[in-house]
């Protein structure tokens, strides 16, 4: 009995720490001055740009939206997000589409977009800041494991780690860490790099869920009438094995009738190794490069 | 099922309450059956297996007790033989995995590897062979209730990661019929807490960095490695010794108490003491069964004062303790690297004999006995460097990867990748954190403790500040623990 009681109290206790830090969490996260997560931010509340940049770091290091913008006269946002996959891309595009319908929307991808990985659904704790208002985050939230509402109940989980992102633009200033307005992060190192592919192990299965996921981003896009575009961007990686990824993908895109790009091996980019920041990314230079050639295409 | 999970505090909850409303027989069974369920989660296809560990065991154990004094050797090695064949075939032969040496003109011992060792068989093993050597030498009875073996050797906070318990210790107390015990249970949730954060919030966060350096050794200067090394060596420490939290707070909700395996290794002042402290399950078990009985034998063997002008006592501590560490790393593993890893050791602790009686000396002569506390400070840094370079050759597959981590160390500095990065900071205050409890503990005997402390309010608050801790920065998807491979 004694046990319990004491259990009671420290329950309460952290009842009431729980709620109080979240709420201050909740406070930092949504009114940080600047720093790149504010991105997200405004691709979830604020965004109205009719074409829309979705993938991963790829995604948020090879696209220049001010390119996109020059060329048809149209906003563009880059909204990559590193680590992200196809699962918290659906995810994204489902509360994109609760506000507005963009125009165009480029999905890159990668060799291994589909791979069984442990790591796959990291990127959607990203958007549980914003579960508490958003009813299309609970169900994929709850394809994330059936324990993960319950972590939920606490105010200070969907801000996981961000503790030290939250606090950082009170510490130091922009030039620290500074604003990307449209979404892109440049990289600007160029890699000393082999000119030649390096050749990766082989890949593992294709995960369910995932593949579930680009199926719904698929439809969705084409339900609410979206122009999409699946983009495979250039990389130094090769892997032993046929990339079974870019054939499923390549295969539902031409049974949606969805133009699919695989640009991962465009020769004016690959023989250029100092357009390259590391084996997966364009460094600025040879992102400029490569958003010149997809809007080329796209024109 | 993770340790670290909300099924895990679920089941324990669930297995404790069944487990306190039975009277002491049934409890046996119950345990059997609950840590079944629990392996199930884990590796469903291996309970047979580990059942037949088991009926092999407890029949083995009554067989080597009926057998006549003279016929109780033989039959007490065969069945330990037996057991060792079972370990090596799952944990070395491997027919289904990759095959031939690594591409990348390592040596490895890789190919020996097998397709999936099973879950905490190396433990089981280890627990049943020391179950069966205490009968053979008198200094327990086999047990008769097929329960009373079965409990000992799957209780579920144990099974998968040790400590390796001695029968004579956990057979009496899951016999016993005990009472729920208020003040032992809350002992028990503590240490769970503190097991969770060390895991979550210390090894998980640690292992982001380490993992991401020591996984592209090719693309890192010296001192990132460097960092990475010094990351893993804390992440391994809070990793294993955060297991043993949860599993010997789980055996305390229980009732039982386990063996302690960690007692703060990394304030160790000599290498000796370190493995005093280091996974002490393992390492009294090697002295135990290995250790001494070699050391024992090799003095019967040879008979003179000195061999080519070594006291033949050195000669006899020095090959013990070699092959004592080599089948260490061997045990931890399949390559050359876990192998060399326990030769390391090995090579340690030889030479700290050899040079005992020189180094004794010299700090005399250097006038250090006048300064004990730096000289216990320095004792304490040297070790902790001597037992990160051997981490080295555990924390990266192949002993080409490890040259390659210490050469680049000693031949390429540069500055530190990704010191801005959160990953980095929360890796430091991690390190920290640990740290000042760790040292609290240890200089001030609990003194200076909020987890002990007289005042209610602070304690209870203490316990809420880890859970607020664990949920603002522990890794909450944490994969499972280190020796889990083991």
């Amino acid at each position: 009995m004694r046990l319990l009681l004491k259990l009671l109290c420290v329950g309460l206790i952290i009842f009431l720490l729980d709620l109080t830090i979240g709420y201050g969490l909740r406070r930092l996260y949504f009114h940080r001055p600047f720093g790149n997560r504010k991105s997200l931010i405004y691709v979830i509340e604020n965004m109205k740009d009719p074409i829309v940049i979705m993938g991963s770091s790829r995604a948020q290091h090879h696209y220049v939206p001010s390119l996109f913008r020059l060329t048809f006269g149209k906003s563009c946002f880059n909204a990559g997000l590193d680590g992200a996959f196809i699962e918290y891309h659906e995810a994204l595009l489902e509360l994109v589409l609760k506000r507005y319908v963009p125009e165009l929307l480029i999905l890159d991808i990668s060799a291994s977009e589909f791979d069984e990985s442990d790591s796959r659904l990291q990127a959607i704790s990203k958007l549980l800041p914003f579960y508490a208002q958003s009813d299309e985050l609970h169900s994929l939230v709850q394809r994330t494991g059936p324990m993960e509402r319950i972590k939920l109940m606490s105010r200070i989980y969907p801000f996981n780690s961000e503790i030290i992102q939250l606090l950082l633009p009170y510490f130091v200033g922009p030039d620290i860490l500074p604003d990307y307005p449209d979404g892109y992060i440049p990289l600007f190192k160029a890699g000393s790099l082999p000119p030649t592919p390096v050749e990766e192990p082989g890949q593992v299965e294709l995960d369910a869920f995932a593949t579930s996921s680009f199926r719904g981003f698929i439809s969705r896009a084409k339900e609410n009438g979206v122009s999409l575009f699946v983009v495979v961007s250039p990389s130094l990686r090769r892997y032993q094995r046929a990339t079974r990824s870019i054939d499923y993908a390549r295969s539902l895109c031409e049974a949606a009738a969805v133009p699919f790009w695989d640009m991962s091996e465009t020769v004016s980019i690959l023989q250029h190794p100092e357009y390259f920041y590391d084996r997966t990314h364009l460094n600025d230079r040879g992102a400029r490069e490569f958003t010149r050639l997809v809007i080329d295409r796209l024109k | 099922m993770r340790l670290t999970s909300i099924e895990y505090v679920l089941f324990v909850a669930i297995a404790a309450a069944g487990y306190h409303l039975l009277s002491a027989r049934p409890r046996r069974v119950f345990v059997v059956l609950a840590s079944l369920v629990f392996y199930g989660t884990l590796a469903v296809r291996y309970i047979p297996l580990l059942l037949g560990i088991v009926v092999l065991t407890f029949f083995a154990a009554i067989w080597i007790q009926g057998a006549g004094d003279r016929k109780r050797g033989q039959t007490s090695a065969f069945f330990v033989a037996l057991l060792l064949v079972i370990l090596g075939s799952l944990k070395y032969i491997d027919f289904a995995g990759p095959a031939g040496p690594s591409t990348s003109g390592s040596i490895s011992l890789r190919y020996l590897i097998p397709a999936s060792l099973p879950l905490g068989f190396s433990f089981l093993i280890f627990t049943a062979v020391s179950y069966l050597i205490d009968v053979k030498r008198g200094r327990l009875s086999a047990e008769k209730n097929f329960f009373s073996v079965a409990a000992y050797l799957l209780f579920f906070p144990k099974l998968v990661q040790g400590p390796i318990e001695r029968a004579g210790h956990f057979i009496a107390q899951i016999k016993a019929p005990a009472k729920f015990d208020d003040n032992l249970a809350a002992q028990g949730l503590k240490r769970i807490l503190w097991g969770f954060f060390k895991k979550m919030v210390v090894a998980d966060r640690l292992a982001i960095y380490s993992d991401a350096i020591l996984g592209h050794i090719d693309q890192h200067n010296g001192i990132s490695l460097l960092i990475a090394v010094v990351f893993f060596s804390f992440r391994i420490y809070a990793d294993f010794s955060g297991y043993t939290d949860i599993a010997l707070g789980t055996a305390e909700i229980f009732g039982i108490r386990l063996s302690e395996n960690f007692r703060r290794p990394y304030f160790s002042g000599s290498i000796t003491e370190f493995w005093n402290r280091w996974h002490i399950s393992l390492s009294t078990w090697l002295r135990d069964y290995v250790f001494l009985p070699l050391a024992y034998s090799t003095s019967r063997i040879l008979g003179k004062p000195r061999y080519l002008f070594v006291q033949t006592e050195l000669w006899i501590y020095a090959l013990a303790t070699m092959v004592t560490f080599a089948l260490c790393g061997l045990w931890h593993g399949n390559g050359w690297n876990f192998l060399i890893w326990g030769l390391i050791y090995g090579v340690y602790l030889t030479s700290g004999r050899v040079t005992q009686k020189m180094r004794k000396a010299w700090v005399r002569k250097a006038g250090l006995v006048r300064y004990p506390r730096f000289l216990k400070g320095f004792r304490i840094i040297f070790t902790l460097i001597l037992v990160m370079f051997a981490w080295v050759f555990f924390a990266v597959p192949r002993v080409a990867d490890a040259l390659t981590v210490i050469r680049k160390i000693a031949t390429e500095p540069g500055s530190p990748y990704g010191v801005t990065d959160p990953e980095f900071i929360y890796g430091l205050i991690a390190i920290g954190l640990f740290f000042v409890f760790e040292a609290l503990a240890e200089f001030y005997n609990g003194r200076v403790s909020f987890f002990q402390n007289r005042r209610p309010a602070v304690r209870y608050l203490s316990y809420a500040a880890l859970v607020i801790g664990i949920l603002m920065v522990g890794v909450l998807d944490s994969g499972h623990f280190i020796y889990f491979q083991f």
